[in-house]
């Protein structure tokens, strides 16, 4: 199911790219490896060489080619001079079972690509490209295609993770080439995969389809520490390898143990996938061990020396798998190597250009979030009239990201954003349903990550915002299941236990879960942790003040805990002036009012507190002034208390703005 | 001047000048006090057992306690004081289409039945409070301000209440606050007890119009607070609600509109029943001159009840 599910994903890919001058109505698309009707061309690299050297000099009539056993005229036969754009993946994946082993710094690790990536673009021209793939518990491009002067690497790169080996090269393969350009695929290996979704048969699949040259390189020195360390560990500590950990779903190798570093049968698809490429595996020879400069040279020298043979398929049908086998029948001793075959998807009915679709409906909106019109879809989201049948249709659609499932979470999100606050309880249930699915979609299969942190951050901040406490709490302690000690998830549980106190004098407060816990005691949980301290000292004083507990509530408002954000130094002031005039200390709570306006000039609130207590201590004239200015207050900006019960909502914007970063290709 | 008994003692000094003057113009420059005079001044609704106002009243008719002292009423008004009407709309939710059109209809009626020295100013409230337009007699602008007005957000109506309390009116004009609200509310910084001891200082008189019966809704804006923890009126009645209370308090009144809406006659009814009231004036004598003072006002008819602030407060 893996391997076809792999080629599907491959043939999709290669439709995009036979369909895509179609639709786009070229004046005259340049020869290409793309399968037009009646006039497909196919272009084959070829390498001749006789003991080990090029050979130089041979003419159309010097190649027999066959497409599916029926022979083929070639059109035309050039020697090749066509830029080359060249992927080198790097296996930066750790020894999965020594986890406890201390692992190199990140500069570290990156100072050996750099190596490698400067030994190998020494050899490139000024026309060719490089990126960089680093292989980990993902496919981290490192660098995207960049001319070889211009490759810079990032400041910091995942590694000694676990590895997924056979989804990076996939995804390295699965690039689709230029026409004018050729591309190369050099991976070093240590050959060992954990966290895959593509097996090794269907990467040999990949391969076989994939227009690259692909090369292997068994990282054969590391192979062997791997496994020193792992007989060191079995023999003297008990730690027996395979040491699995629960959430690694397999281990896999491409290479075989012992000295002789036998393929596995793993290795021997991935090996007959590169050879099908016309690329190889390579191992240490002798006692030199492969490395990426030296056979990307020999690749490279490979092009320069190749010949590329054009034809168009004549005599056999256009769609499914074309097998291609080349000889040179003028000398035995010749060593050809080709691409063995490549495949035609069956052809798509032709799409008509079609105008932006409107964002109004699912489609329009998936396909708005997919060019990142992030902004036109949050209006449209939100001025939705059936908000609810959007999230229906999502929900019964599929992912429309297969390839992208963060991006699928993070839209889901959008998606519930607007019926979360709906009155109508099947749309907010409908909502919660949604969050709740991909809360368990996005669960790393490892461990926690950042993404997961902050797609439950960005929950939080909105069901917050929807004063809907006992709806939100199954997601509080969803994320604080995953993430323990995350000070905002504990202030968000505090928070909910403080909207639940809010009572509707007539209707009541709503009913607390069983085991709900006091707003005092979680807030004091959250107080301990630096970054949200002086925000549950402040929440925490209103709830004592609210409370009757003055005092207390003073204590808390003045211990408060450094800090510089504005909207919580206004809040303080605020509250202090409440817990003041409370206390009857009306000229210390005017005063504290009056510095909350300093800090929010514009502030209704502290205003109109302030013009309350004038007022009660018989300063009419100052009462008066302060609700004139009130009225004619122009500024439009929001005051911190009018958003105080929701939370953190605040923060929300910014969750999204990150999250959406975070899956912007 | 300055002290909380002002808004009360300056009213009665302004109309005891317009008693002894007639029909004072309203630019007659304010009345002073002398030491030790407590003037008070009390609006007094008086109706039949059918709800009918009853008039032709003299001060003899009126007894008035004050802290449960008798007071000798030495005059009364009716009709006469010029008024200044304060109009508050709660636009917190979605008042469009026809409501936002029977409100605009309702106010400016309210506009043209007010007499020439009548004025009216218009307040607009979600959680920001904002006056439209200042006092005025002409209807174009709070028409104009009524049909453009844009609905959404929080509700602080308890911190509106307030301003328009407190807010200035001069004091030989008597101060008629409406407030067209649902009662609801998220964002008020004020809180009931605060609330009620500004309306025993305030001079106003305030009156509340609620619809009742409506779905009220609202839409989230990502700053407003959703109406799920606001206090609304619920199942009690009206006039039994706090807000009753708050009202009677000032000798207001909560005025309930049903489904069928006609919110021009209420409005005309709120008019008109404060136009109706009695001014009565008095200077207290035999209580303690500071603090608060209840005021208790009978009248000598059968069958006639008397609507009319509970109290003030004096330094």
């Amino acid at each position: 199911v893996r391997a076809l599910a792999a080629l599907a994903i491959v043939a999709s890919s290669l439709a995009i790219v036979a369909h895509e001058p179609r639709a786009q109505q070229p004046p005259a698309p340049p020869p290409q490896q793309t399968f037009r009707t009646g006039t497909d061309v196919v272009f084959v690299d070829v390498s001749v060489r006789e003991n080990g050297k090029p050979v130089p000099g041979l003419t159309p009539d010097d190649f027999v080619l066959t497409d599916n056993g029926v022979r083929q005229r070639i059109e035309h036969v050039e020697a090749t001079a066509v830029p080359i754009d060249l992927t080198l993946v790097m296996d930066v994946s750790g020894n999965p079972s020594s986890p406890w082993m201390t692992t190199k710094p990140a500069a570290q690790a990156l100072a050996a690509i750099q190596r490698e990536l400067d030994d190998v673009t020494a050899q490139l021209r000024p026309e060719d490209r490089v990126r960089v793939i680093a292989i980990d518990r993902y496919t981290q491009l490192l660098v995207p295609f960049s001319p070889p002067g211009a490759a810079r690497l990032p400041k910091t790169v995942e590694h000694d993770g676990l590895s997924a080996l056979h989804d990076t090269l996939a995804a390295a393969l699965m690039h689709p080439v230029e026409p004018s350009r050729r591309h190369v695929v050099v991976a070093r290996t240590k050959g060992l995969d954990t966290v895959s979704a593509v097996d090794a048969s269907a990467l040999r699949g990949i391969a076989e389809q994939a227009d690259a040259l692909f090369h292997i390189v068994m990282m054969e020195s590391a192979m062997d520490a791997d496994m020193a360390l792992r007989g060191f560990q079995c023999q003297n500590m008990g730690l027996c390898f395979p040491t699995r950990r629960f959430w690694v779903p397999h281990q896999r190798r491409l290479f075989g143990g012992g000295l002789s570093h036998l393929l596995t049968p793993d290795g021997e698809a991935v090996a007959a996938g590169a050879e099908a490429t016309g690329g190889a595996l390579h191992k240490t020879q002798v006692i030199l061990e492969p490395t990426m400069g030296r056979t990307f040279r020999r690749a490279f020298e490979d092009f320069r020396s190749s010949y590329v043979l054009r034809y168009t398929p004549t005599g056999v049908p256009r769609a499914g798998w074309h097998t291609i086998d080349v000889r040179v029948p003028g000398s035995r001793r010749y060593t050809v190597r080709a691409r063995r075959g490549y495949g035609v998807d069956v052809e798509a009915p032709v799409v008509p250009t079609a105008k932006p679709a409107s964002l109004d409906t699912l489609a329009g909106l998936v396909s708005a979030y997919g060019e990142g019109r992030y902004r036109d879809v949050v209006d449209a989201l939100r001025g939705a009239k059936q908000p609810d049948r959007l999230l229906r249709e999502f929900d019964e659609g599929g992912n429309p990201w297969p390839a992208e499932p963060r991006r699928e979470a993070v839209f889901a999100l959008e998606l519930a954003e607007t019926p979360a606050f709906s009155r109508t309880a099947a749309e907010r249930e409908r909502a919660h349903a949604l969050l709740q699915r991909f809360a368990q979609l996005i669960r790393h299969p490892l461990e926690p990550d950042g993404f997961e942190l902050r797609w439950h951050f960005a929950v939080l901040t909105l069901l917050e915002g929807t004063l809907r406490p006992n709806d939100a709490e199954a997601f509080v302690s969803r994320a604080l299941a995953r993430f323990p000690n995350e000070p905002r998830f504990l202030l968000s549980k505090a928070i909910l236990a403080d909207q639940r106190t809010v009572r509707s004098p007539e209707r009541g407060a709503p009913p607390p879960p069983a085991d709900a816990q006091s707003p005092e005691a979680l807030f004091l949980e959250a107080a301990k942790h630096p970054p949200t301290e002086p925000e549950a000292r402040i929440r925490l004083g209103f709830w004592l003040h609210r409370a009757g507990r003055q005092a207390d509530a003073l204590s808390q408002l003045d211990a408060g805990g450094a800090t510089r954000d504005s909207m919580l130094l206004y809040l303080r002031e605020l509250f202090r002036g409440h817990v003041l005039a409370a206390l009857e200390r009306q000229d210390e709570a005017a005063d504290a009012y009056r510095t909350a306006l300093s800090i929010v000039p514009a502030s209704q609130a502290a205003r109109v507190a302030l013009m309350n207590t004038l007022l009660l201590q018989g300063d009419r004239e100052g009462a008066e002034a302060l609700a004139e200015q009130v009225q004619a207050e122009s500024s439009r900006d929001l005051d911190p208390w009018w958003v105080y019960w929701q939370g953190q909502l605040r923060f929300q914007q910014a969750a999204m703005a990150a999250l959406r970063q975070m899956v912007t290709p | 001047m300055k002290g909380s008994r002002r808004p009360v003692i300056a009213c009665a000094a302004a109309l005891a000048a317009i008693l002894v003057h007639g029909n004072a113009p309203a630019q007659d420059p304010p009345p002073t006090f002398r030491s030790g005079a407590a003037a008070v001044t009390v609006d007094a609704n008086v109706r039949n057992a059918r709800g009918g106002p009853i008039t032709g009243l003299t001060a003899a008719d009126f007894e008035i306690l004050d802290n449960g002292v008798p007071q000798r009423v030495d005059d009364l008004s009716y009709g006469r004081v010029p008024i200044d009407i304060t109009v508050a709309l709660d636009v917190s939710y979605s008042v469009t289409g026809q409501l936002l059109e029977q409100l605009r209809r309702a106010v400016t009626e309210l506009m043209r039945d007010l007499r020439p020295e009548d004025r009216l100013r218009l307040m607009l409230f979600n959680m920001r409070v904002s006056r439209v337009t200042g006092y005025t007699t002409d209807v174009k602008p709070v028409e104009q301000a009524i049909k453009t007005a844009a609905a959404g957000g929080g509700t602080a109506l308890l911190d509106a209440v307030s301003v328009a309390l407190v807010d200035a009116s001069p004091p030989d004009r008597r101060q008629l606050v409406v407030f067209f609200t649902d009662g609801s509310d998220s964002s008020s910084v004020t809180s009931r007890d605060t609330l009620s001891r500004v309306a025993q200082r305030a001079r106003a008189t305030l009156t509340f119009v609620m619809p009742g019966g409506q779905q009220v809704f609202t839409s989230f804006s990502g700053v407003g607070a959703p109406m799920t923890t606001v206090r609304r009126i619920g199942a009690v009645p009206p006039q039994q609600s706090w807000f009753g209370g708050l009202a009677r308090e000032t000798g207001g009144s909560v005025l309930p509109v049903g489904d069928g809406m006609d919110l021009t006659g209420t409005f005309r009814r709120v008019l008109n029943d404060f136009r109706s009231a009695y001014v009565l004036y008095y200077t207290a004598r035999g209580v303690e001159p500071g603090g608060y003072h209840t005021i208790e006002v009978r009248v000598k008819r059968d069958g006639a009840q008397v609507q009319a602030r509970r109290g003030y407060f004096a330094r």
